[in-house]
């Protein structure tokens, strides 16, 4: 059997407001192989983007530890973070968060200078459908395009992960399929493992490996044989 | 509203910084227009009140010799409304093992009102009896520790003669104790005034009966032009040296310039301040509008009208300018009061009561809320196009843009991607940068105007000393002497070489316009007194005709070979034409220079002189030589460089103080404004540099994308900045410049280099205080929002 790239144990992340303690997740654990297109399903506040922020480096559990590759990230420093969010981590957003001074080649480029074997970007923009746009700065696309290129973005450093916190959220539903396509696509092609947070249900369908959270703990985890292409998938 | 009010004043809380740095502006500025404006209310009321109740004269005539009845004469004189005579005249006096000149001037025996009258400060009158007794200027008293009762032994035509000091007083006319006006400050211990009986005095000058100074009032509403002329033409037979008015004479003139300059300073400073908080006002408040705008949308939908949501938002402005003044108020009137004790310890004024002038505090308040509600107007005013719905809809984002720099491949090419977000930002926001850079633009110039004073002090201490004034030692006499007479001094041992010059004061005129100046005639090719042009060229002194500053050619509009009117005041001389040779520098006086020849030929009187200049051949032996100079008959002074050099740079301690007053504005006016825009720059761009956080940058990276845009407005900023405070130092020291010096304005490389580095630095502290504000960004509570 091969080793598991990710492996969440016991995670529990405490926050406190005001006098009160809230915990975002409690004793999470799941793990996750090498090449799966992996979906978190939960409902808003089940602490799915919680644990997504932990694995992606940008969070440390308050109890339990993460590890990435057989290494326990939850013992990094601050900088040590910062250098595993370079060299490991491509993250998608819900609402891309591209830089608006700069053009949709240019949020690419800035980040591949930031990788020890980035990809070529003009294949990316290509691989993503944006030949045609590169010039163009974020205002001037539209949000399925302002996804694309965040997706190119996160691609282009060719990381180890590729966290997606609800990346068709704000689209509408045709451009969400074919954002959730290129994704499907990018895991068959090169193998990538991915990771897609989301409310949505219906997107289960096209992961091999599916984990439903509720109140902050797993709350079922299935392998999905047989994932359906998104062109396949209604809802 | 209340509730509103409420919900204002935690905005504010949440950004204390910026509030705070607003505040500090606001303060400051108020805190100079009430200090100075009460400080110049202040020293003019005493001034002026001074003057009347101890009779300042309107008129000071100096002549040779006229009899004591000449006083009924002159206040017979329309429009004269009295006049006192007196014998004025200088001598040595070896004092605190140094040499120092004293101005002797008679009072009557018994004491009356008189023009020019005294205070007397402690001791008293002169008594009946005693002739030797004599009242001193509570400068000179108290420079050189001197006690009532003491004896003193000043040499008069070559005599020592003993007064006893029997009081301490202090005049009108010698607030400010300059010997004359070539001199730029006063050296108390160096000279000082003393009062003796008029009969004692008409003795020891021989001047028996008569005098050779007469103070005139006038009556109120006469013209002193007029006066005047009718005071000199009456006068005309007992050989007048000068008439002149308070606005030529030394300390009445040097006071009433220090206060202008104080009053204009009042109005000009405060109103930098005042424009520099209206800018960042501007700016902070149309983002807060601009990020409220939901806010503002939800406020109108529930039914709050446009005028209520206007001044709830402009309320801000006015707790700015409410706060600011009212702290700057009471600061101000404090600082009022010191700088009023400041400005007279220089002064000597009689300042009975410092008042607080309650009048500045309602201007200061009026002026700054005018400020910050203009200010907050301008840029809240587009709440009224602000509509409900549309607000609450979600704003498309801003657009980046391709600008012209873009098209320079070779430099674009060559930017990081963190330099071309940087860039493009910028130019997206060119008015918030442009207002920004004017907080550089100011601070700079004050910074260079302030460094740069201590550079034109140096080149004119290095031109008058170093090149003009090339002698080790000025010796002055009482009277004219032939220069054969100069031998003796010439056989003192260690003086290597003596120079006779002859100093005497004329009335040069080109039509209507005329002035009172020196006359100075120099030896043919003087090695130690000498004249340069403007770039420091030596001049060679004309063999006819005369050589004239800059300064008093632009006073009577005259050029190079123009003729000019002189009028000696030597007893039969009648005005004379002479042409303008040459244009010359000078820093200190307002002179004329001529050759001794050519004057003998205009006087006739031989080869005279009114002074003489030594080189020693080793200047340790300087106080030797002086002590031996000043046993001299008809000595009246000794001046040695040294002793004037050290006194000039006894000041440029004090101004050195106020450099530094200036460097730390400076600061605050620049870390002020940058610290505001970068915070409302970090505010909005949160998610941007959240994202650059995530993606893997570190905090280096990430604070590069404000930090340098910091350092690119400010050197944007110096790139003016630095120009303007050229202009506004050179403009600066001409307006200061006064009859009695003209202060060339110099800047040297290396003061850019410390104006540059400075403002660096400053700009470095700002970034250094917004670290925290980037550091303590949360990645995923921005990335979690939606915009």
């Amino acid at each position: 059997m091969k080793d598991p790239i990710v492996v969440v144990k016991d995670v529990t992340k405490e926050y406190t407001m005001g006098d009160i303690k809230v915990k975002a997740s409690d004793k999470m654990s799941f793990e996750i192989l090498q090449g799966e297109f992996v979906v978190v399903l939960g409902p808003s506040g089940s602490g799915k983007s919680t644990v997504l922020n932990m694995i992606g480096g940008m969070d440390r559990p308050t109890y339990g530890e993460v590890f990435v590759e057989g290494k326990n990230i939850t013992n990094y420093s601050d900088n040590e973070l910062t250098m595993y969010r370079r060299k490991k981590i491509g993250f998608v957003f819900q609402f891309y968060n591209l830089m608006s001074n700069l053009t949709a080649l240019e949020n690419v480029e800035l980040v591949k200078s930031l990788s020890d074997n980035p990809l070529n970007s003009e294949d990316i923009m290509r691989e993503v459908g944006l030949s045609d746009r590169t010039s163009n700065f974020p205002a001037q696309l539209s949000g399925g395009e302002q996804q694309r290129v965040a997706i190119a973005r996160a691609l282009v450093k060719n990381p180890l992960l590729l966290l997606c916190d609800e990346p068709t959220g704000a689209l509408d539903y045709n451009t969400g399929r074919l954002i959730l396509k290129l994704l499907y696509d990018i895991n068959k092609n090169t193998n990538k493992t991915i990771i897609v947070i989301t409310h949505n249900a219906a997107i289960a369908a096209m992961a091999n490996r599916v984990i439903r959270v509720r109140s902050g703990a797993v709350e079922s985890m299935s392998i999905n044989e047989n994932p359906k292409p998104p062109e396949r998938i209604e809802w | 509203m209340n509730i509103l009010f409420r919900n204002l004043l935690r905005d504010i809380k949440k950004s204390k910084g910026q509030f705070i740095s607003i505040l500090i502006i606001v303060i400051l500025g108020v805190t100079f227009y009430t200090a100075i404006n009460s400080a110049f209310k202040n020293l003019s009321n005493s001034s002026d009140k001074y003057y009347e109740e101890y009779r300042l004269a309107d008129i000071w005539v100096d002549l040779y010799k006229a009899p004591i009845g000449i006083q009924e004469k002159v206040k017979s004189i329309p429009n004269v409304e009295t006049a006192t005579v007196r014998i004025v005249n200088d001598a040595s006096i070896s004092i605190s093992e140094e040499n120092a000149t004293l101005r002797f001037i008679t009072l009557p025996d018994v004491k009356r009102d008189i023009v020019n009258d005294i205070v007397i400060k402690s001791g008293r009158y002169f008594s009946e009896g005693d002739t030797n007794q004599c009242l001193l200027d509570e400068d000179f008293f108290k420079a050189n520790e001197l006690n009532l009762g003491e004896y003193i032994y000043p040499i008069i035509n070559g005599n020592k003669v003993k007064l006893k000091i029997v009081g301490c007083v202090k005049s009108p006319e010698f607030v400010y104790t300059l010997k004359d006006s070539s001199e730029i400050m006063a050296d108390n211990k160096k000279f000082g005034i003393i009062y003796i009986k008029q009969s004692f005095g008409e003795a020891i000058f021989d001047f028996n009966g008569s005098i050779n100074n007469i103070s005139i009032q006038i009556a109120k509403g006469s013209d002193v032009k007029n006066v005047k002329d009718d005071v000199e033409k009456a006068l005309k037979n007992y050989g007048v040296k000068s008439v002149i008015d308070r606005e030529e004479q030394t300390s009445s003139k040097m006071i009433s310039e220090e206060i202008k300059q104080l009053k204009s300073m009042g109005g000009t400073f405060p109103v930098i301040f005042f424009m520099v908080a209206s800018v960042i006002i501007y700016i902070m408040m149309g983002r807060m509008v601009e990020n409220q705008r939901t806010q503002i949308g939800v406020l109108k939908a529930i039914g709050f009208t446009n005028m209520q949501v206007l001044s709830y938002y402009m309320s801000y402005s006015a707790i700015i300018a409410l706060v600011g003044s009212f702290l700057g108020s009471i600061l101000g009137t404090y600082m009022g009061v010191g700088m009023t004790k400041l400005y007279n310890k220089y002064f000597n004024l009689p300042l009975a009561d410092i008042k607080i002038y309650g009048e500045f505090v309602i201007p200061a308040f009026i002026l700054t809320l005018i400020f910050c509600l203009f200010a907050g107007y301008s840029s809240c005013k587009s709440i009224f196009k602000i509509m409900p719905s549309e607000s609450m809809r979600q704003k498309s984002p801003e657009s980046g843009r391709k600008i012209i720099i873009e098209k320079i491949d070779i430099i674009w090419r060559n930017t990081s991607y963190l330099g071309k977000i940087i860039i493009r930002n910028l130019f997206r926001y060119k008015k918030r940068a442009i207002l920004t850079s004017f907080g550089v633009i100011f601070s700079s110039a004050i910074l260079l105007v302030a460094l740069s004073m201590s550079d034109s002090m140096n080149f004119m201490i290095d031109q008058q000393y170093g090149n003009i004034q090339n002698y080790d030692i000025k010796v002055k006499f009482s009277k004219l002497i032939n220069i054969d007479e100069l031998n003796n001094i010439k056989n003192i041992t260690h003086v290597k070489d003596l120079e006779p010059v002859l100093e005497t004061g004329v009335e040069i005129s080109n039509g209507w316009k005329n002035k009172n100046v020196g006359f100075t005639a120099l030896v043919k090719d003087p090695k130690m007194y000498k004249v340069e042009d403007k770039n420091g060229n030596e001049i060679s002194i004309p063999k006819n005709g005369i050589l004239i500053s800059e300064k008093l050619a632009n006073t009577l509009g005259v050029k190079v070979n123009d003729s000019v009117n002189i009028k000696f005041y030597f007893p039969g001389k009648e005005k004379k034409e002479m042409v303008i040779k040459g244009i010359v520098v000078q820093y200190l006086g307002l002179s004329t220079y001529t050759s001794m020849d050519n004057l003998n030929s205009i006087l006739g009187e031989g080869m005279i002189a009114s002074s003489a200049v030594l080189k020693l051949d080793n200047i340790n032996f300087e106080n030797e030589v002086k002590d031996k100079l000043k046993d001299m008959p008809a000595v009246t002074s000794v001046e040695s460089k040294t002793d004037s050099l050290n006194a000039l740079l006894s000041t440029m301690g004090a101004m050195k103080a106020s450099v530094g007053v200036y460097i730390i504005l400076a600061g605050i006016l620049l870390i002020a404004v940058l610290y505001n825009i970068a915070a409302i720059n970090i505010f909005e761009r949160q998610r941007e540099l959240a994202t650059l956080k995530v993606l893997g940058f570190n905090n280096n990276e990430v604070k590069k994308l404000i930090f340098n845009e910091n350092y690119i407005i400010t050197v944007f900023g110096m790139i003016i900045g630095l120009p303007f405070g050229k202009w506004l130092g050179a403009y600066l020291m001409a307006s200061s410049s006064t009859d009695a010096y003209t202060i060339p304005y110099v800047v040297e490389f290396k003061t850019y280099i410390i104006a540059i580095i400075i403002t660096l630095i400053f700009t470095a502290i700002t970034n250094l205080t917004l670290m925290k504000k980037i550091k303590s960004l949360d990645m995923i509570e921005v990335l979690k929002n939606k915009e």
